[in-house]
């Protein structure tokens, strides 16, 4: 048990490092690419820490790269097209975004150990809550649709690992995966209609 | 196999893509109303044979089972499928004139198709996820011709948040039911569906983005869209309600949304002060009405649960009213913003935006005022100060809209002319008002069924 919460710590730190970073980083590639190891760190955090099947972790994996490629070919159309709306900084400056990362990870670490809930274990619960937290600060605080719906990605993604571990029914985790896969379209189709609307 | 129930779910999956590439032709509106009202009409017309699988319920014809999980239609949930797409055939027509409403159509369908299987799907955990991707399938429909992208981004965010709480509340529900003793599970319970419908219902603090769809974004998709979460959220409960009975049972249950009716409609009436524009003021006023719904239906009395429900459908033809009225500013001035058409030069307009933004903060004549009245007439007694606040805000926000009309005119760009349908939406908008007024006696005792489903499911003194 020590051992396993060590390797999670590890885990943890990891997740919310890139999840701090996608809230820290100002351009998109780079947001894109901590976002994608994020979800893939958060894959293989679920896999440590709770008995949840090998061949679900892999697919949570696989998602991740899938959305980033999606993602990926939807900004770099309208980094042709709107550079401008795409490159827009948030008002808020980078240092203290990591300041609010820092103190999102502190308050989630408090809730799970002052609120734990019986289900879920501690580890998956910090994740959850600091991812949660991120991704909003993310949502409210971006001016593109690209941004803005990574930042929700990364809300999903954290309540995703607590979701995986505690739910049992295979038809629920694909329902998930398929409003991850939903809002990740809607994503898309706002920056490509916003493209649309500009040319 | 309960055939007709496996119609009455795929028809608007199998309409949508019929539509799509139709959107933008003159048919799509029409085409999209007919098949909301063949949907309402098969309901009705189909002799649905009564199965009691339990003492306490029917359903209408054997359940369906799809996937190893249930889908059963009640008399209750008949008739919030008839509102839900009565509704929304009558947002159709009025998104008609409109170019720039033409995504409304298949994704209102689908949307709506979603919706009626998350309300008929049992366990409602499951639910959840189909009214979670209704909600936010809409986001597309409220983007317009190069506007609406940040009350559709906001949308987005507080449609995926309120998902997430939905989707916890019904674990935690379902943890609640399994470990009776445990008060935890029963608070997160509550805690949750609260933060949900703070969420989707636009409730202060998180109502920005409701000011925002009116205001920028496509006003019918705008008004198809909080129909659905704000009728669709009350029947989703009642589904709640009907799952665990202990909910409504629960002390925290009543108090809470009697506070968030009364939040929405002061905070409403105090914030549409600072504000200017015809999409802002008319966003406070839905905002405001709606918070009339959910006081009454906190309140937990019989006459409080059958006002509820009736305001239900006195809303929507103040809501289409200013869906249109919207458009149609939009069209002529390019935004919704007041001092760009005078009384002159878009009368019917005018008189539709003033007319549907009265009517939705229940000033005599219209019919809605009956509700308010009835109302003020049950709080009074007990408490006489918050019936004094909130007939007050009925005065700040009528102040708000005067404001607008009074408004002088701003040098602007030239105007394009007032859509002809202007004229005959307006006539036919203030007729149905008036027709309103005189059958609302008569529609109030249709909605009973969905009235007695809640009266028997809450703990009446």
């Amino acid at each position: 048990m020590f051992e396993a919460w060590n390797i999670s710590e590890l885990i943890i730190l990891a997740v919310v490092v890139l999840g701090g970073l996608v809230l820290a980083l100002d351009d998109w590639r780079g947001m894109l690419l901590a976002w994608a190891l994020m979800g893939m760190g958060g894959g293989v955090l679920l896999q440590q820490t709770t008995e949840v099947p090998r061949e679900l972790v892999g697919i949570q994996i696989l998602d991740s790269a899938l959305l980033t490629l999606l993602f990926y070919l939807a900004g770099r159309r309208a980094q042709t097209n709107i550079p401008r709306t795409l490159n827009a900084r948030p008002v808020i400056h980078w240092r203290f975004r990591i300041l609010a990362a820092l103190f999102l990870y502190t308050i989630a670490r408090m809730m799970a150990i002052r609120f734990p809930l019986p289900i879920a274990s501690p580890p998956l619960l910090i994740v959850t809550y600091t991812l949660i937290g991120i991704g909003l600060l993310i949502a409210t605080l971006s001016r593109s649709p690209l941004k803005a719906g990574l930042g929700v990605l990364t809300m999903l993604n954290g309540y995703q690992i607590s979701y995986l571990s505690v739910q049992d029914s295979l038809l629920a985790i694909g329902l998930m995966a398929g409003m991850n896969l939903l809002v990740a379209f809607l994503i898309v189709a706002l920056t490509l209609v916003r493209q649309e609307v500009s040319a | 196999m309960n055939f007709p129930l496996l119609i009455l779910l795929a028809v608007p999956f199998l309409a949508a893509p019929v539509i799509y590439p139709l959107r933008r032709t003159p048919l799509a509106a029409p085409f999209s109303a007919a098949v909301a009202i063949a949907l309402v009409g098969f309901m009705w017309i189909v002799p649905w044979p009564v199965i009691t699988p339990r003492p306490d319920q029917a359903t209408l014809g054997a359940p369906l089972v799809l996937l190893g999980r249930s889908l059963r239609l009640t008399e209750a949930d008949r008739w919030a499928l008839s509102t839900l797409w009565g509704g929304a055939a009558l947002l159709f027509l009025t998104a008609w004139p409109f170019r720039f409403e033409r995504r409304l159509y298949p994704l209102g369908l689908v949307a709506g198709g979603l919706w009626t299987i998350g309300l008929l799907l049992r366990p409602i955990s499951l639910g959840t996820f189909f009214t979670g991707a209704a909600a936010l399938l809409l986001a597309l429909a409220l983007l317009g011709e190069g506007h609406g992208m940040e009350g559709a981004t906001q949308y987005l965010i507080a449609a995926s948040l309120g998902f997430l709480a939905w989707v916890t509340a019904a674990w935690a529900a379902e943890q609640a039911t399994l470990n009776p003793g445990q008060p935890l599970w029963t608070t997160l319970t509550m805690l949750l569906i609260g933060i949900a419908m703070v969420l989707w219902l636009g409730v202060w603090p998180a109502y920005r983005w409701v000011l925002l769809l009116f205001a920028e974004g496509a006003p019918v998709g705008a008004a198809f869209t909080v129909f659905l979460l704000n009728c669709g959220t009350w029947f989703w409960l009642l589904a709640w309600a009907q799952e665990f009975p202990w909910l409504p049972q629960l002390p925290g249950w009543s108090a809470g949304l009697q506070a968030m009716g009364i939040l929405m409609m002061l905070s409403s009436a105090v914030l549409a002060l600072a504000e200017r524009g015809w999409g802002l003021i008319g966003g406070y006023a839905w905002l405001a009405s709606s918070g009339l719904s959910w006081l009454a239906l906190g309140l937990g009395t019989v006459e409080g649960i059958h006002l509820s429900a009736w305001t239900l459908w006195v809303r929507i033809i103040a809501l289409l009213g200013l869906a249109f009225g919207l458009a149609a500013h939009r069209r002529m001035s390019g935004s919704t913003e007041s001092g760009r058409i005078s009384l002159d030069q878009g009368p019917w307009v005018i008189a539709l935006l003033l007319g549907s933004g009265m009517a939705l903060i229940d000033v005599p004549p219209f019919a809605s005022f009956t509700a308010r009245w009835a109302l003020t007439r049950l709080l009074l007694p007990s408490r006489p100060i918050l019936s004094l606040a909130w007939i007050g805000s009925t005065g700040l926000l009528g102040w708000a809209l005067l404001r607008e009309l009074t408004r002088p005119r701003e040098e602007t760009p030239p105007l394009r002319p007032m859509p002809r349908s202007a004229v005959w939406f307006g006539i036919a908008w203030w007729t149905a008002e008036l027709l309103l007024l005189f059958i609302s006696p008569w529609l109030g005792s249709q909605l009973r069924p969905l009235a007695d489903a809640w009266i028997h499911l809450s703990p009446l003194e």
